[in-house]
């Protein structure tokens, strides 16, 4: 597998974020098309364990994105994500994965623009990684 | 039979309320003016105090709203009569035409696209442009586009032809050449010859015209032409129809011929074309000098009609080759458009002499090449432009030439360009001269002119010139041209019925002669005209053949050519730009040959030129949309309906206008780029908006950093009519700033203000925090003028505190503008007799606050005064509560289908895979037939296939049988985004059998095809990628059921004040039972102490008679002295245990209406002098008539409130302690209100406005700084430092009066807010379940708010909050049960822990530990309500045994998805294999 | 000590508590052995010292609903009581807490490795052990790091052993530190070369008192978080998730890392969620037993400067 073309897992959350990336679409803003989107309903249903099991199955970055403080749909669910994604991020730039494989971000509904910097932010920050697997990555 | 309600105004109310009717099962039409529903709230950026993104939170609403089966969208329409029979309210509705079918078009926007006219965008407050056809934002709902016609274009419509000038122009603009051309050819065939020699009356018309010069139309046609000609050397044939038999003759190979012949021969007729010349043409080729016309570009352009298959006969003269007769026997029809090829001569004395020509015959001689002898000096008599031709003909063959006229230059009809070029050559005028003799003796050798004055207006509109007696001169010449007109020559067809002039006589309509099948046009009709109206003959004779050949009425529907059309432009914004004048042959070269004259436009002339025309009608009908949009969505001729409807109840939610600042000169608003409105600021913060959330000022586009917010910008301004605060203008400043600062840290903002009306729920303290924490800068200063410098900075003149004047230069000015009552409310208000107040705003009764003058017309929002988003909200759903008590249950509940669902558990997974083309939208960027194929291949699926539009109903139809037929178990839809689209295609699986939940969608578009417009490849992969991580997503997924539980329909109250008792009464009359608990022995609450209203309402009467009403209501159980002890149960089925009632209440919800009270005051001497008193008290003094009226009363503010203890405003204090003042000073006393800021919003400023002018007087006072009271050898004397006179103040009083504020029970709160698991704010109110939308709800269902609980208020807010959570109430208990959601959470007993983890992340209060057997084991396990559960899946990420899992979105669906994302590298199989011998081992 | 046991003596005479929990010495010197008494005369066999190596938290679990059950907790594991407490797991009234005065747990394991022979007698000398009277190895050396960078307990103990704390020096997680200045690259090397001889044993999951889950997702097949066999990735999933499981829970008592038979230094993970969550939250897990779980509360204010 070759780097040139990094694969990045995407979560977004259904009321902000992919709400924004479907505006990037609509306002045709272009950015790389190395993201995978999965949706869910909430920042806050991220398991960060998602990460792991992410890079070790074979993504070469992870973004989460969701509500910004304040917007989450269900009240709470993106400050619960916020110490969440801290503590996972913190154990896995510790075991010595590069940090730029994880990003997160908030994005809203209305930040189409956003969306299309971060997605181009992201892909050139797995890129920059010069291993070409995540050191999680298990090849079979 | 379900009521039918119409609501006007689709902003926020409107949607609110229209949500809360639709989900009541009432039938709504929500109509709006605009193509969009959204109103104001979705402009905005942030929502205060919040900062919620605006469009995050209304978005989602507006979606529900566009797709809710009880909610018609009517956007782009207008109600336009109205009338009242047997109590039903009948509406007559205007649906302006769109121009674009909402069914069909998919909102892909390449439309928008491919349209050639870019217009201000008014959404975004004109700050950018959007293009004519549009979509009002990106999430708009409907989410059609829509185009913009002001009318019909003056320079299309003054065309005789109607070629569509306007829209080449446009497509000119654009550099879209071929198009533009092939659209002039449209209408016309010989742009060629038009752009050279045509009179232009587009140019006449146009708009432009009238503010500099108009548009150079004309040549822009001529520059596509010369460039097609340039580029491929030859002109595109016509396509011919079918041949037909029918055979007509054309007499007459001029202009009006030519065109007939064309037109005819494009349909298939066969043509034969008699000409009397060798070469095709007639005055083209005969009259006009090739220096304007060159003989290769007429011919070659006419050459088309030969290679169309048009037969010329050339040098054939009727009358002598061949008889009229012959022709008009042996033809099907005739076209005689033989022209005028004669000049009428003057007749004066001297009129035979030799050399006096006619202009046609002289010009005839010269084009045909022979010599004609004219010696040096000649005399050309006339102003048309066969007098310009003759002059520079006879210039170019070596004379000096001057040209006689008898008015003056001005009326010559000449083309200007035309006597603009001859003066150039060196051609002299004579004006207001005519000839009266021609002397010499065989030969003419002077002539005698006389002089002429300008006298009345005749019939043409010109004045007549009148000869001066007297004044006669002689000129000497060598010859003389008459140009002076033309007749035909018509000799040869004596058949034909003549006029008096000379012409042929026809049927002004048809063109028919007096011979059946002979039809006449061009010159030999009209004398001397035009090109382009002999063309309009030549067209209009041919539609009259053809309608003779099929048989068809001549005379229905036919084009009257030329009309005058006027557009109303405003040209205040539009700069002069000079009209480009096209490249020459050098003046002093070009008399020397008969080479053209006009070299044409470059293309950047062109392109400037193009870029002048000012699109004065809107969308120009270039017709580029309709070629690019596939589903065909594009209708032009859509026309205007008017529909009738009747309805039992309307709410009208108009919202408001912004104030137009431009009135206000000193703010240079219109003037100045750099100063622009809060609305305009509002989109530059948007991330969606025209600068993506960048901060750049309009005149330069860099980055504003030092900004200036001028408050009260047309509010609090009795000189405008704005005698009122626009009440909201203070907090959404304070807002923009704070986010000014956030998207730019640099941004140092300034907030210009009299008094600062911070006095929501938590609204102070966001100003303190702005002021605080963030940086704004905050001036107590009424700014005077704005100045620009040179940079087109802002300088602001303003007095400080001090009374200093002062200014200071800023990178931009924020007008703060008010709000004004909404354009088109005067009309409505007539057309629903509805009152207005002296504003324009809707009237209203304090005590009734929704209803309006009009019965069953109810009114929500800014409609009736300024207000913020929370507050109409409120009132919306309030505006719903007066609906649902009106119609008496008149409701339609859905009825659930019990359709059965194919049972698919035991099966093996068999997806189905429809992947969609969205026309080019997804196809046109990624290989769909390869993605089909690619799924193919999946395991699992079972069938795949591409639809051009997967959501269009025959695609759904055929998806139904598809599943069917390949019994398909899962499906998906790989398309657009899910978010828009989910609910359709779930109806369809469900429809067809399936639970809708074992749907999938795979979002290609919005995430795919349209953000790798350049990278088919990657994006087709990507496409590829998505479609497998649905269908591996898709095989975990399970049937989901969405569980039933009734509803008790009774309601709990809790709280016997106004709010109260005005909800209880409320769910009464819509038909529920309900139980009042006070915990008081007596009813009323905290209304009991108001006295009157600030306006003198009076409020103890209300009172009575709302407590008879509810005692007498036998639904409403009243409960006093009760104490809550337990509550048991959720929402729908609650039991409340009161202490000392056996039973407990049941019932399905609650609204929580505590209250609040006054608060006592331990300052400013209170309880130690008995002349210290609350406002409640003096109102008791003033109702008994104990008012020291000689006496001094000093009234303090802010007591307990906006201090630590109370961080927040009270809110009504100010408004009732001036209404108070006013009492007193009306009385006699001398009254001091010692203030902080003085908050009388809404038109409660009018309170303020009539105590000052009385002469009470107002000292303010810093927080830092409070007045002291005193007691002075028994005097009671207050201190307090005045800020304007820069002094301490003592004052004398006979009472010192504290305006105390509001608090709430802490205690007593928070021991409802444990019982029913609702939060409360800091200050120890309810906090409601969303500050903006959901005002009078909480998160937790069942459970609503009103009145003082929620927040200090009026009383009129608090009956507004009382009806919205009675509607809200009564919506839910009016369901015969409540639905949950299929995606819920649930918990396996077996794995779960019990620690109580996910309890703490709900924030719905879903969750609860329980004591339960499992596996035999006693232990506390997780329950999951599912009625409270909303899906977000908080829970399932929190839990480490993964014993609580999301149905929907399952740990396994999720990580299944992402496992497909690698399987190119990893197979499933292979991994699954290894798995299990490494488990085995 | 003898105060203790003489009072523990009386209560289980009395019937206030059911039965003590301690260690009492083994044939193993350095390794004292976990023991249950309810018989009053049992309770003078108790020891306290460094080589009692499991945090009897964990056992707790075995007396559920048995009765009062008293406790030898130094404050590490006093703290993880009262996370368990929070949790929900353990109701105070049911202990009956022994303050332990610490001075770090040895580590048997790797004392063992450091000696490299059998060990007959050791000997506590100032900050030195003496093994088999022979062999000197310094404490620090065979202690967890989770036992330098201990946090403090707001005691809440039914009876205390006298004597002073003796923890080994406080180092203010200077090792964390200087591992965060490590590439990525030097990071994973380091833990590959430490973690590849893990062999999914899951004694460290074992001999935790937060890892009372019925099944851990390590062994659950749906999901399938972990995948089995020994590849360091499927090693460092396990652990890395694990460690996600302990953030605001683990009280760093370093039991994980005594109980690991390959001597992989797992409390360096769990010092370092520790110095994390002190330093960006002020969070400190199982400081009282009514604080709430890291993980279901939440701050406006909380980091998320690590969020674009």
């Amino acid at each position: 597998m070759d780097t040139k073309d990094p694969k990045i897992l995407s979560f977004l959350c259904n009321w902000c974020s992919y709400a924004g990336a479907d505006l990037a679409g609509t306002s045709r803003l272009q950015y790389p098309p190395n993201v995978r989107v999965i949706r869910v309903p909430c920042s806050g249903r991220v398991n960060p364990q998602f990460i792991v099991k992410a890079l070790r199955d074979g993504a070469d970055g992870v973004w989460i994105s969701g509500c910004h403080p304040g917007d989450c749909h269900y009240n709470s669910g993106n400050y619960f994500a916020r110490r969440r994604f801290y503590i996972m991020k913190e154990l896995i730039e510790f075991v010595g994965i590069e940090p730029e494989r994880l990003t997160f971000s908030w994005v809203s509904a209305s930040e189409g623009k956003k969306f299309q910097e971060m997605a181009i932010y992201v892909t050139e920050r797995v890129k920059k990684v010069k291993d070409k697997k995540s050191p999680l990555y298990k090849e079979i | 039979m379900a009521a039918k309600v119409l609501i006007i105004g689709g902003g926020i109310a409107g949607t609110q309320s229209s949500l809360q009717l639709a989900e009541y099962g009432v039938k709504v039409t929500l109509l709006d003016r605009d193509f969009a529903i959204g109103g104001t709230m979705s402009k905005l950026d942030k929502t205060f105090p919040t900062n919620d993104c605006s469009m995050c939170i209304l978005s989602p609403k507006l979606v529900e709203a566009g797709r809710h089966k009880n909610i018609e969208l009517l956007t782009y329409s207008e109600v336009v009569d109205a009338k009242k029979e047997d109590g039903k309210i009948k509406v007559k509705i205007l649906k302006k035409p769109r121009y674009v079918d909402t069914d069909k078009c998919k909102g892909c926007g390449d439309c928008s696209e491919a349209c050639t006219v870019m217009l201000p965008d008014y959404y975004n407050g004109n700050i950018c442009e959007r293009t004519a056809i549009f979509r009002l934002y990106d999430q708009a709902v409907p989410s059609a586009f829509g185009i913009t016609k002001w009318g019909d274009a003056p320079c299309r419509e003054k065309c005789p032809i109607h070629v569509n000038a306007h829209g080449y122009i446009a497509l000119i603009r654009n550099k879209k050449y071929k198009e533009a051309l092939s659209l002039v050819r449209e209408k016309n065939p010989f742009p060629l010859i038009t752009g050279r020699i045509c009179t232009h009356p587009c140019e006449d018309a146009c708009t432009r015209g009238r503010f500099d010069e108009p548009v150079a139309i004309d040549l822009l046609k001529r520059f596509v032409a010369d460039l097609e000609l340039k580029e491929i050397g030859d002109i595109p044939i016509p396509e011919i129809k079918n041949e037909k038999d029918k055979k007509v003759a054309v007499i007459g190979a001029g202009p009006s011929g030519l065109m007939c012949a064309y037109q005819l021969r494009k349909e298939g007729y066969k043509v034969v074309v008699f000409e009397r010349y060798e070469r095709p043409g007639g005055m083209l080729y005969v009259g006009i000098p090739s220096y304007r016309l060159p003989r290769d570009i007429l011919f070659k352009e006419l050459s088309i009609l030969e290679k169309m298959g048009v037969e010329f006969k050339y040098g054939v003269e009727i009358g002598k080759d061949i008889s009229f007769r012959d022709i008009y026997t042996q033809y099907d029809a005739v076209f005689v458009g033989v022209g005028a090829h004669r000049s009428k001569r003057l007749n004066i004395k001297g009129k035979d002499l030799d050399g006096i020509l006619g202009a046609v015959e002289f010009l005839r001689e010269v084009n045909l090449g022979k010599k004609v002898q004219i010696g040096k000096k000649v005399a050309v008599v006339g102003g048309g432009n066969a007098a310009m031709d003759a002059a520079r003909v006879a210039k170019r063959l070596g004379s000096d030439v001057v040209v006689l006229y008898r008015r003056t230059k001005k009326e010559m009809p000449a083309n200007k360009e035309e006597i603009l070029e001859a003066e150039e050559e060196g051609i002299k005028f004579e004006f207001l001269v005519n000839p009266v003799e021609y002397i010499g003796d065989d030969k003419v050798r002077s002539v005698k002119l006389i002089r002429m004055r300008l006298g009345e207006v005749d019939e043409t509109g010109r004045r007549r010139p009148v000869p001066i007696e007297g004044s006669e001169f002689e000129m000497e010449v060598d010859t003389i041209i008459e140009a002076v007109s033309q007749k035909p020559e018509i000799d040869p067809f004596y058949e034909l019925e003549k006029t008096d002039w000379g012409t042929v006589k026809i049927d002004s309509v048809s063109l028919k002669t007096n011979i059946d099948n002979v039809f006449a046009g061009g010159d030999c009709v009209l004398g001397p005209s035009s090109f382009i109206d002999a063309m309009y003959h030549g067209k209009e004779a041919a539609i009259s053949i053809m309608r003779m050949f099929e048989g068809k009425d001549l005379y229905s529907n036919r084009d009257k050519g030329s009309k005058d059309v006027k557009v109303d432009y405003d040209f205040t914004k539009e700069e002069r730009k000079e009209r480009k004048r096209p490249y020459m042959q050098d003046e002093k070269e070009r008399v020397k040959n008969f080479e053209e004259v006009v070299k044409g436009f470059s293309e950047e002339d062109a392109l400037y030129e193009a870029s002048r025309c000012l699109n004065c009608v809107g969308c120009s009908e270039c017709m580029e949309c309709v070629k690019a949009c596939e589903p065909g969505a594009i209708i032009h001729d859509m026309i205007p309906q008017i529909e009738e409807r009747e309805y039992d109840a309307v709410i009208v939610s108009l919202g408001f206008d912004e104030f137009e600042a431009e009135v206000l000169k000193e703010y240079g608003y219109g003037r100045y780029k750099n100063v622009i409105t809060s609305i305009q600021f509002e989109r530059l913060l948007s991330a969606s908006g025209p600068t993506k959330g960048e901060l750049l000022r309009p005149s330069d586009k860099k980055h504003a950093n030092k900004i200036a917010f001028l408050q009260c910008v047309g509010s609090r301004d009795e000189k405008i009519g704005h005698g009122y605060c626009s009440s909201v203008c203070c907090m959404y400043a304070i807002k923009e700033a704070v986010i000014a600062k956030e998207h730019q840290k640099e941004v140092e903002p300034h907030i210009f203000f009299m008094d600062m009306r911070t006095y929501g729920k938590d609204f102070e303290k966001y100003y303190e925090r702005a002021k605080r924490d963030i940086g704004v800068n905050f001036h107590r200063a009424r700014v005077a003028k704005v100045e620009e410098d040179e940079k087109k900075n802002l300088i602001i003149y303003f007095e400080d505190e001090d009374g200093r004047l002062k200014k200071e230069k800023f990178d931009l000015v924020v007008l703060s503008v008010g709000m004004e009552p909404p354009k088109d409310a005067k009309k409505l208000a007539s057309i629903f007799g509805i009152k207005l107040n002296k504003y324009g705003f809707a009237e209203r009764d304090t005590f009734d606050p929704l209803s309006t003058s009009q019965d069953g017309v109810y009114v929500a929002g800014a409609f009736s005064s300024p207000k913020d988003i929370p507050e109409t909200v409120a009132e919306a759903l309030g505006a719903t509560g007066y609906v649902m008590e009106r119609i008496k249950g008149k409701r339609k509940v859905e009825e659930e289908e019990t359709r059965e669902e194919k049972i698919v558990e035991s099966e093996e997974p068999r997806v189905g895979v429809f992947i969609c083309h969205c026309g080019k939208n997804i196809g046109g960027y990624i290989d769909v037939k390869e993605v089909v194929e690619y799924a193919k291949t999946i395991e699992h699926v079972v069938y795949a296939e591409d639809n051009l539009y997967t959501c269009s109903q025959d695609t759904q139809e055929k998806m139904k049988d598809i599943i069917e037929k390949y019994g398909l178990n899962r499906v998906i839809v790989a398309s657009c985004t899910p978010r828009t689209h989910e609910p359709l295609f779930r109806e369809t699986i469900k429809d067809a059998g399936l639970n809708k939940y074992l749907f999938e969608m795979a979002n290609i578009r919005d995430q795919d095809s349209w953000v790798h417009m350049q990278q088919r490849e990657e994006a087709t992969e990507k496409a590829k990628d998505l479609v497998r991580m649905a269908v591996y997503k898709a095989i975990r997924k399970r049937p989901l059921k969405e569980y039933k539980i009734p509803v008790n329909k009774a309601a709990v109250v809790i709280g016997g004040g106004i709010a109260g008792l005005e909800s209880a009464r409320s769910l009464s009359k819509m038909g529920h039972k309900v139980y009042l608990i006070e915990k008081n022995s007596v009813l009323g609450g905290h209304a009991r102490k108001i006295k009157e209203g600030v306006f003198g309402e009076d409020v103890q009467n209300y009172l009575k008679n709302l407590i008879e009403s509810v005692k007498e209501d036998k639904n409403i159980e009243v409960i006093l002295n009760a104490e809550i002890e337990r509550v048991e149960g959720f929402v729908g089925n609650y039991k409340t245990y009161i202490k000392g009632m056996d039973k407990p209440i049941e019932h399905g919800g609650v609204i929580i209406a505590t209250g609040a009270r006054e608060y006592k005051p331990k300052e400013f001497m209170y309880g130690e002098d008995e002349r210290v008193i609350t406002q409640t008290e003096l109102d008791d003094y003033i109702e008994n008539g104990k008012i020291k009226t000689d006496g001094t009363y000093v009234m303090i503010q802010c007591v307990g409130s906006r201090n630590e203890e109370h961080p927040y405003c009270s809110r009504t204090c100010c408004s009732h302690a001036i209404h108070n003042a006013i009492k007193l000073k009306e009385k006699g006393a001398e009254v001091y209100i010692l203030y902080r800021d003085i908050r009388t919003y809404g038109f409660r400023e009018e309170l303020y406005t009539e105590a000052r002018k009385k002469g009470i007087l107002f000292v303010r006072f810093e927080k830092e700084n409070e007045p002291k009271v005193k007691q002075e050898n028994g005097e009671l004397v207050v201190y307090t430092f005045d800020p304007i006179l820069k002094t301490n103040l003592r004052i004398k009083s006979d009472y010192v009066v504290l305006s105390t504020g509001i608090e709430p029970d802490k205690e007593g709160n928070e021991k409802i807010a444990k019982l029913f698991k609702v939060p409360l704010n800091e200050d120890g109110f309810f906090l409601e379940a969303h500050m903006k939308l959901r005002p009078v709800d909480f998160a937790t269902e069942g459970v609503f708010l009103a009145g003082l609980a929620h927040a200090p208020k009026f009383v009129d807010e608090s009956i507004v909050q009382a009806k919205a959570a009675a509607a809200r109430c009564a919506t839910l208990l009016s369901k015969p049960y409540i639905t949950t959601q299929g995606e819920v959470a649930i918990v396996d007993e077996k794995k779960c822990i019990g620690c109580g983890l996910c309890e703490d992340v709900c924030a719905f209060g879903a969750i609860s530990l329980k004591e339960k057997k499992v596996l035999g084991e006693i232990k506390k396990v997780a329950e999951v309500n599912p009625v409270l559960c909303k899906g977000c899946g908080a829970c399932t990420a929190s839990c480490r045994p993964a014993a609580i899992d999301l149905l929907g979105y399952s740990n396994s669906e999720v990580l299944s998805s992402e496992f497909a994302l690698y399987v190119e590298q990893r197979s499933w199989d292979k991994e699954k294999e290894k798995i299990m011998e490494l488990l085995e081992a | 000590m003898e105060k203790v046991k003489e009072e523990l003596k009386r209560l289980l005479q009395e019937g206030e508590i059911k039965g003590v929990l301690g260690f009492v010495p083994s044939s193993s010197p350095q390794k004292n052995r976990v023991f249950y008494t309810e018989n009053p005369d049992d309770v003078s066999r108790f020891t306290v010292s460094l080589f009692n190596t499991p945090n009897l938290t964990t056992y707790l679990f075995r007396f559920k609903d048995k009765g009062k059950i008293a406790l030898f907790l130094r404050p590490c594991e006093q703290r993880a009581l009262n996370v368990l407490i929070s949790e929900g797991k353990i109701k105070r009234e049911d202990v009956f807490v022994i303050g332990v005065p610490c001075q770090g747990a040895v580590d048997p394991f790797r004392l063992e490795e450091q000696v490299d022979a059998e060990i007959n007698s050791v000997e506590v000398k100032d900050d030195k052990i003496l093994v088999n009277n022979a062999i000197s190895v310094y404490i620090k050396e065979v202690m967890p790091y989770s036992c330098r960078v201990c946090e403090d307990v707001e005691e809440d103990v039914d009876i205390k052993i006298d004597g002073e704390d003796k923890r080994p020096s406080h180092e203010e997680y200077s090792k964390i530190e200087d591992f965060d200045k490590k590439t990525p690259s030097e990071k994973w090397a380091f833990f590959k070369e430490t973690f590849e001889r893990c062999t999914r044993c899951y004694a460290c999951r074992e001999v935790c008192p937060m890892c009372y889950c019925e099944q851990c997702f390590v062994d659950s097949y749906d999901p399938l978080w972990v995948e089995p066999g020994l590849s360091l990735q499927d090693i460092m999933s396990y652990h890395l998730i694990k460690m996600y499981h302990m953030a605001g829970r683990c009280t760093n008592c370093g039991a994980c890392e005594r109980a690991c038979p390959e001597n992989i230094p797992l409390s360096l993970l769990t010092s370092m969620l520790a110095h994390r969550l002190k330093r960006d939250f002020g969070y400190i897990s199982g400081k009282n037993g009514t604080q709430k779980v890291f993980l279901g509360e939440y701050h406006y204010e909380d980091k998320g400067d690590f969020i674009k």
